[in-house]
């Protein structure tokens, strides 16, 4: 149905849901998320990447928690804070990415979706698919979930 | 229950799902009552759709803010990409399971109502039930997964008939013990390298029939196959009665291919030849024929075993054949293991791992724990054996009320032993293992993860991967250890820090004494110095942003500060937090460009990090600082005596240097034994400090050089490498070196030297 044409390209909506680093605005597609959750207790893996926050104990599965203000090289997360999960299955399992709070769930055209500006560094835009102008004019970044979490 | 008789199969990964249900109740009682109503129907609806909805996925709770359901629980993508695989069950055990279920049902049923009415004592009662059932359960799933070895063993006779005719020899299989049952998924994991020992068995173990006769044996080869349980391992044998290993030629081509040197090879016991095989690159057939050396070596087939946690070893007869032992867990889903807690945290140690655990408190430690060549070891059975903190290794910070006490668990991995030192032994708990995703794995230590009956994710240690990362190699006997303990020889140990604006540095952590919490509020300036009160004294604290290019610490509360004791002086660096210890592998002099109180800058973990050069920083801070230690008898012996260093290493040679003159040395630093050997001709010096390994001319030619001359016969010559072999030692020796030490340990270097050169002088006085 979406071979090709512009037109059929033009309808396509990509369904996000988005969750904040800081006052940015980041999302994944909605396919990928699987839940949000808060207040986790982390088992942490001494000797890992530092990306990688711990692990956390959900309804028996073990998912791997990954430190996403480490890997879009932002400061640590504030103190005292509750943080929030937002749970998404990679090719490989089931993981956790670590982020300040969730958003809501919105929908874009495929056509809004912008290549990453050329001021990101290559290390930050090669983990996302584009940048995106919201109605209200703040730019939300799509997430590619398998390259932001290949480190 | 029909579907599954007509089939007689079910597909596989439900089994998996099945027993991943399974978890969640074992995770511990208090998260059955939750874990249950997800897991089962209420009503009692026919047997194959309680399997099914058993089976299923556990509806996801929480959902999405205005997001699609059904997409949101999509089943996963990489499922069913999996080609179907099936698996043969009786149907009396699927039976067994529903009741099992149906029971579980029960015993639910029966919780509820006495949460409900709140009966502590029935509710205790109803808990040992399901304790019971969810055990039983469990024995039985584990079951289905469990398979006879014959569906491997039966396809080797074909196999070796084949090769029989190819060589023209003649060859008979004979097999025992086929019905021993290994759980699936190691039974597929064995399948390639038993097929590959059975190759080389027919193709190079069995011999000719000429040579066979030679021999005085019947012109039939004979290989053996046999499997056993041996408690909660499996045991699978394969014997030939061919010609044996040929260990001289084993020995030969290891030497010709560099992976040891003739002297070892000269030294080396039967089974540390024997040994051999498993290194890689290393094929002993004559001709590699087209039946086995097919770019698959006995490496590959050992890292094979070893990955699901097996282990092999070869034994061989000269003349009478060769026989390899595998052993491999009976299941790898859920294994006994030991809880132990460190730095804070709690790991699970696989109990077929552990040998033994042992306690010392007070001043037993101190007698217990002896110190070689920087490792650590114990006496354990008559044995030496290192010893390797966990918690240090793991980075944790230690736990300073397990100070006067110590934990031992001395494990195993093969024939190596090693001791864990650790905080506090838990308990033994059968611990479902799950599986690590990549980025975990490939740290290296750990096997997998496993909840606690907290609820709490723990981790699994990989014993041999503990042992790989602390170079704990293979080794048979006291006197192996003896002459050549374990070192951190190429790597470097560094404390890897926080500093101001996210930003990171590394030290030596040799250089470390310890590491201190401080107030800010306690500092004081005076005239220009930041000044903490430490101990009976004061502190002086250095900002690393006055000398070095690192960003200040922001105003704050508190810091860390990493002590550092030179003599008898000491200095506080400040920073942020310390980060982890960490084993640099990388090589030093080609990090970078290095500026004003830095080495060098490493990249770890994808980050740069800078190496503060400590020396450096403090003389920028205090010029007289190194030269106004106050002498302790060493320092004054030191004190103007020259010492000549050849170093290629441009990073070692100024951290040796450095070292040489914060002990009150004058240094005359050289790049090769060329240079080295011409300064020391027309200088005039009290010892020299050699690397082995540089260019133009190494450490062994130099020594050799120096003894010829007349003034060079007596000097004090000590060798510092970071090649830590017998080899190298004796070879070191041979050519005049008087010690032998391994770079970076600062306080070892510098007390040989001095004693090298108290020795000498003392000598040359008596002579006098």
């Amino acid at each position: 149905m979406m071979a090709g044409t512009a037109k059929s390209a033009a309808r396509r909506v990509i369904r996000c849901v988005t969750f904040y680093l800081g006052d940015d605005v980041f999302a994944v597609e909605v396919e990928r998320a699987q839940e949000v959750l808060t207040d986790q207790a982390l088992t942490r893996v001494p000797l890992a990447n530092r990306g990688i926050r711990g692990l956390l104990n959900l309804r028996g599965q073990v998912v791997t928690v990954f430190d996403l203000r480490h890997i879009f090289a932002y400061d640590d997360y504030p103190e005292g804070g509750d943080l929030t999960h937002v749970v998404v299955n990679t090719g490989e399992a089931t993981v956790s990415l670590l982020v300040d709070r969730e958003g809501e769930y919105v929908e874009v055209e495929a056509t809004a979706l912008q290549p990453t500006p050329p001021t990101l560094s290559a290390d930050l835009s090669r983990r996302l698919q584009g940048v995106c102008e919201l109605d209200d004019g703040r730019l939300m970044l799509l997430l590619d979930v398998d390259a932001a979490l290949d480190f | 229950m029909t579907s599954l008789e007509t089939r007689g199969s079910e597909g596989d990964h439900q089994f998996d799902r099945l027993v991943s249900q399974l978890d969640g109740v074992l995770a511990g009682d208090s998260r059955v009552a939750t874990a249950v109503p997800q897991q089962t129907p209420n009503t009692q609806p026919g047997a194959e759709e309680r399997l099914d909805e058993l089976a299923d996925e556990a509806p996801t709770e929480q959902v999405l803010p205005r997001g699609d359901v059904a997409d949101i629980t999509a089943a996963p993508k990489w499922a069913g990409h999996k080609a179907e695989q099936t698996i043969r069950v009786p149907v009396s055990l699927i039976e067994g399971l529903m009741n099992q279920v149906g029971e579980l049902v029960l015993a639910r049923n029966q919780l509820l109502q006495h949460v409900h009415e709140g009966n502590a004592e029935a509710i205790d009662r109803t808990a040992q039930g399901l304790d019971h059932i969810t055990s039983r359960l469990q024995e039985n799933v584990l079951k289905t997964r469990l398979q006879p070895v014959s569906s491997v063993f039966n396809k080797f006779p074909r196999i070796v008939r084949d090769l029989a005719r190819m060589s023209g020899k003649s060859i008979v299989l004979e097999i025992s013990g086929e019905t021993t049952e290994v759980d699936k998924t190691l039974l597929e994991a064995i399948t390639d390298p038993l097929t590959h020992i059975i190759r080389n068995a027919a193709d190079h173990g069995i011999d000719a029939p000429a040579a066979r006769k030679a021999a005085g044996k019947g012109p039939v080869g004979v290989i053996g196959l046999s499997a056993s349980h041996e408690g909660e391992r499996v045991i699978i044998a394969v014997r030939d009665d061919g010609a044996g290993l040929n260990l001289s030629k084993i020995k030969a081509k290891a030497v010709e291919k560099g992976l040891v040197s003739a002297a070892d090879a000269e030294r080396m016991t039967k089974r540390e030849a024997m040994n051999l095989i498993f290194h890689a690159g290393l094929s002993t057939a004559d001709q590699v024929t087209n039946i086995s050396g097919r770019g698959v070596g006995m490496d590959a087939v050992k890292s094979a075993i070893e990955r699901v946690n097996g282990t092999i070893e070869v034994d061989t007869t000269p003349g009478r054949g060769t026989t390899f032992r595998l052993e491999i867990p009976l299941t790898l889903a859920i294994i006994p293991a030991l809880h132990v807690r460190v730095g804070g945290e709690q790991i699970a140690i696989p109990q077929v791992n552990t040998v033994e655990v042992v306690h010392y408190e007070g001043e037993a430690i101190g007698q217990c724990v002896r110190k070689l060549h920087g490792v650590q070891i114990i006496q354990f059975r008559g044995e030496w054996i290192p010893i390797v903190n966990l918690t240090t290794f793991l980075g944790l910070t230690p736990d300073a009320a397990f100070a006067d006490e110590m934990s031992i668990v001395v494990v195993r991995s093969g024939v190596q032993q090693l001791g864990l030192i650790v905080d506090r032994v838990i308990d033994t708990e059968e611990i479902v293992v799950k599986p690590l995703i990549s980025h975990l794995r490939r740290v290296g230590c750990y096997a997998g993860t496993t909840l606690g009956s907290d609820g709490r994710v723990a981790l699994i240690l990989d014993v041999a991967g503990t042992m790989r990362m602390n170079r704990i190699e293979k080794r048979q006997s006291t006197q192996d250890l003896q002459a050549e303990a374990p070192t951190v020889a190429e790597k470097q140990a560094l404390l890897l820090c926080h500093v101001g604006g996210g930003q990171r540095v590394a030290v030596p952590l040799i250089l470390v004494s310890r590491v201190e919490e401080i107030a800010m509020a306690d500092v004081q300036t005076v005239g220009g110095r930041l000044l903490v009160p430490y101990w009976d004294g004061l502190l002086r604290l250095l900002r690393l942003s006055d000398h070095a290019p690192v960003a200040p610490l922001d105003g704050r509360d508190t810091a860390q500060v990493l002590v550092m004791e030179f003599g008898a002086r000491r200095v506080g660096l400040l920073i942020d937090s310390v980060i982890d210890a960490v084993q640099y592998a990388g090589d030093l002099d080609d990090c970078g460009q290095s500026g004003s109180g830095v080495l060098a800058t490493l990249l770890i973990d994808r980050l740069a990090v800078l190496l503060l050069d400590v020396y450096a920083i403090v003389e920028a801070a205090d010029p007289t600082f190194f030269k106004a230690m106050s002498g302790t008898g060493e320092q004054r012996r030191s004190e103007g005596r020259h010492v000549l260093l050849a170093e290629d290493s441009a990073f070692f040679r100024r951290l040796v240097t450095d070292y040489l003159k914060s002990a009150g040395y004058q240094v005359h630093a050289t790049e090769d034994g060329e240079e080295a050997l011409r300064a020391f001709q027309q200088g005039q010096f009290d010892a020299i400090v050699t690397d082995l390994e540089m260019p133009k001319m190494d450490g062994f030619t130099f020594t050799q050089e120096v003894r010829k001359l007349p003034h060079g016969k007596d000097i004090p010559i000590l060798a510092v490498s970071s090649l830590s072999s017998d080899d190298a030692k004796a070879r070191a020796k041979r050519a005049g070196v008087d010690a032998y030490r391994v770079k970076l340990d600062r306080e070892t270097l510098l007390s040989t030297l001095a004693g090298l050169i108290e020795k000498s002088s003392a000598h040359h006085e008596g002579a006098a």
